[in-house]
């Protein structure tokens, strides 16, 4: 514990993990229904409510042979790693949980995706799931350190780790301004560890839904969420290390941060959704040849900035 | 911790609560041949993958372990000075440069 | 109880569909893709997926066969249901929807029976026109036939299925080669088309196709329409769904019978082509797909610059290619790359005789 009070010390630990666990599935809602109405560009879409109960009444499906533990456990993770990372997420001023180390919790949380993700895949023995599995570890490759730099940078021009020191770091600017290159690399790992739009390789359609291939009742539904719930995770984060959090004129600190959390995500579906897919192949040399030296780059502005005393 | 252990357990909670409510709710687990596009599976997809981008994790686990210092680092960089920056910056350029080897011997291809 | 038959009601309002249109139902499945959008009905991509199974015409022999198996891979609730040319889709769907929530249909063989009738007619099933050296990786009786060497994984059976193999790479060392079908019932696939393959993780290093039935009656839809139409199905593979969807729209459009409709589809035609051709990251995610160093102009980035053509009516879609050359093509490609290849070369079946040399 910090010293930072938490949501936890001013509710309770199980009222403010219930707040927490609302507020993410909530958000996750947003960013699945968001995602479908731009995809069907205007006609009627099921809803991700109604899509949640027939996935309760489905019928769940095992294959011959399959890694059944693994499987579940790769299943449940996903979910229960995308609702993890809200520990650190602040809402309003205060996140769930504080450390002198929040950055690496929510990226602890993203790195054992990775297992989890290519258990999903591994679990039920079948060629499909099986190479959307390795696809997301090749893609891995790719996002995984520009995430981790962009992530750097925020905590080092507030020279904390702490996501609430971070967001009370940019009361005179926003990181944005001085760092719009972690910013994009953060969304766009963040669409890369979900597997979302131009990042879907590994549930590609060309390997037929890859991963959630053999995936049907309740395992899809927790896949499913779990990749929303991350989602909204990356863009209320985003808000809070790069936009400010929760500051804005007039209204409350948590209405704005809803507001902005909800642009974010409007802004990452709609540019998402305009792109083709970036083959993980392809992205992998990108992002260690461009990507990487420049978001570094990135950083080492931040780390003059910082020395020159701009921060304050 | 305790907020934290709050968050997992709650987690944990709804995850069995929706495997009860779908074991209540759905008929019983169905075994089934994995999908092969409707035809029957010749053997076990579960062999010996070929990851062929084995060497980019390799560059990877390099980087991956210089991210164990930057973190603390991003920390205390103000108190230390330029020292920290350049000192950083090196170290990176250096790792750089492996990347520019691996890149040049072609091995972030693999396609 | 009667409040889970309203769950259910609710819960399925828009049920998933696997559409299976055999070759020569192209116009049939638009219209039914055309009324799936119009409901906002989901499509469905594999059967984990599926809550109505929906069987355009009249598949052939291997098609049904392939469509039976599918059919155990659904999960319930799920429903079966039939479409001729010439029905009513509308009420083809509300009929199927009413099906799905009355239930029933709960009766899955094992997949060991299933398996050990493959085992006997396997080679009758779909794909069987193709006879000739597919006995080296047929899981049947001798293990660890021919050019496999097939020494450690060789005579192991789990739950009725043998392991992989094991064979030389192309940097000759020896891996696991995996035999996998690709079609006849894949998404964004020519529907009936088989690839028997062997991969060696994501590598496709042996490749046959083949067509699981005789060619239907050619039935010769709009150029235009089916230009656009194997256009989005070319960008679903490429991973770009809001341009498929596009391209959908128009095709859809275009065989409308409001005159406002057409021109209107027309445009949208105009524009998703424009959007596609000037896409660099598309251009950039294809480059080299699939394009052997000796023939240029052959690559997947120019069979989709081919096909906008098409789609706007200034040239003739681009002929479908002979399967053995694609087959030949198929090698040493990525997974992805090889779909991309056939999607973009769009195979469409001809006399058996003629594709076999």
């Amino acid at each position: 514990m910090g010293e930072t009070a938490t949501l936890a010390d001013a509710w309770g630990a199980v009222p403010a993990a219930l707040v927490v666990v609302a507020v993410a599935l909530a958000l996750g809602w947003a960013v699945t229904a968001t995602d479908r109405a731009v995809l069907a560009g205007g006609g009627p879409v099921p809803g991700p409510g109604r899509d949640a109960a027939r996935l309760l009444l489905e019928q769940r499906r095992t294959t011959p042979a399959p890694d059944r533990l693994l499987w579940r456990l790769g299943c449940a993770g996903v979910a229960v790693l995308a609702l993890a990372s809200w520990a650190v997420v602040p809402l309003g001023s205060r996140s769930l949980w504080s450390t002198s180390a929040d950055l690496v919790w929510f990226n602890a949380a993203e790195a054992v995706l990775w297992a989890a993700v290519w258990l999903v895949g591994w679990g039920p023995n079948a060629f499909a799931a099986l190479t959307g599995g390795y696809r997301f570890l090749a893609q891995g490759l790719a996002y995984e350190l520009p995430l981790m730099f962009a992530l750097i940078t925020a905590g080092l021009a507030a020279g904390s780790l702490r996501t609430t020191d971070v967001v009370a770091a940019q009361a005179g600017l926003w990181f944005v301004v001085t760092m719009p290159v972690a910013f994009v690399v953060f969304l766009a790992a963040a669409a890369a560890f979900a597997f979302w739009g131009p990042f879907d390789a590994p549930a590609g359609t060309d390997v037929a839904g890859g991963v959630t291939s053999e995936l049907s009742g309740v395992d899809r539904l927790l896949v499913s969420a779990g990749r929303a719930v991350f989602l909204g995770a990356a863009a209320a984060m985003a808000v809070a290390l790069f936009l400010g959090g929760g500051a804005g004129p007039w209204l409350p600190g948590p209405v704005w941060q809803l507001v902005k959390t909800l642009a974010v995500v409007a802004l990452l579906v709609r540019a998402g959704r305009r792109l083709p897919l970036l083959r993980p192949d392809r992205a992998v040399e990108v992002a260690w040849v461009v990507v990487i030296p420049v978001v570094l780059l990135q950083a080492l502005v931040v780390a003059v900035l910082v020395l020159a005393g701009f921060y304050g | 911790m305790i907020a934290l252990l709050s968050l997992l357990g709650l987690a944990g909670a709804l995850v069995v609560t929706l495997y009860g409510a779908s074991r209540v709710l759905s008929a019983p687990v169905a075994r089934v041949l994995p999908y092969e596009s409707g035809m029957l599976p010749q053997q076990h997809a579960v062999s010996r993958y070929h990851a062929r981008w084995y060497a980019v994790t390799i560059l990877f686990l390099a980087f991956d372990m210089e991210m164990v210092f930057m973190y603390p680092w991003a920390v205390v960089v103000a108190d230390m000075g330029a020292t920290a920056v350049v000192e950083m910056f090196g170290f990176l350029l250096v790792l750089l440069v492996g990347v520019v080897y691996v890149w040049r011997e072609g091995a972030l291809r693999w396609t | 109880m009667d409040l889970t038959t309203r769950l259910r009601a609710w819960a399925l309002a828009r049920p998933r569909v696997l559409v299976v249109d055999p070759p020569g139902s192209d116009p049939l499945r638009w219209a039914v893709e055309e009324e799936l959008d119009r409901r906002g009905w989901p499509r469905a991509a594999v059967p984990a997926g599926t809550d109505v199974l929906l069987v355009l015409g009249e598949p052939g022999p291997g098609l049904a066969a392939a469509v039976d198996v599918l059919w155990t891979q659904v999960p319930a609730p799920r429903h079966r249901a039939r479409l001729l040319a010439g029905a009513e889709v509308a009420a083809a769907l509300d009929a199927a929807r009413a099906a799905l929530l009355a239930g029933g249909d709960a009766d899955r063989p094992d997949p060991e029976a299933l398996l050990g009738s493959g085992e006997e007619d396997g080679d009758e099933d779909p794909g069987a026109d193709d006879g000739s050296d597919e006995d080296a990786d047929e899981p049947d009786g001798d293990h660890g036939g021919m050019d496999h060497g097939g020494m450690d994984h060789g005579g192991m059976e789990v739950a009725g299925l043998p392991m992989a193999q094991t064979g030389p790479d192309r940097d000759g060392l020896e891996l696991d080669v995996l035999a996998v079908s690709l079609g006849p019932v894949l998404p964004a696939w020519p529907t009936g088309l088989v690839l028997r393959a062997e991969v060696q993780g994501d590598v496709v290093t042996g490749a046959e196709l083949s067509w699981t039935d005789d060619p239907p009656q050619a039935a010769d839809p709009d150029p235009q329409r089916l230009a656009l139409d194997r256009l989005a199905r070319l960008l679903e593979v490429a991973g770009w769904p809001a341009a498929a969807r596009d391209a959908r729209r128009a095709r859809d459009g275009l065989g409308s019978a409001d005159p406002d409709r057409v021109v209107a589809a027309g445009a949208l035609a105009a524009a998703l082509t424009r959007r596609v051709r000037r896409s660099r990251t598309l251009a950039w995610s294809l480059r080299g797909a699939g394009r052997p160093a000796d023939e240029p102009g052959e690559g997947v980035l120019d069979l989709v610059r081919d096909w906008c053509a098409a789609a706007t009516g200034d040239a003739p879609p681009p002929a479908g290619a002979p399967l053995d050359a694609l087959a030949g093509r198929l090698e040493g490609a990525e997974l992805g790359s090889a779909r991309l290849l056939v999607a973009a070369r769009a195979p469409a079946p001809v006399p058996v005789g003629a594709d076999r040399g």
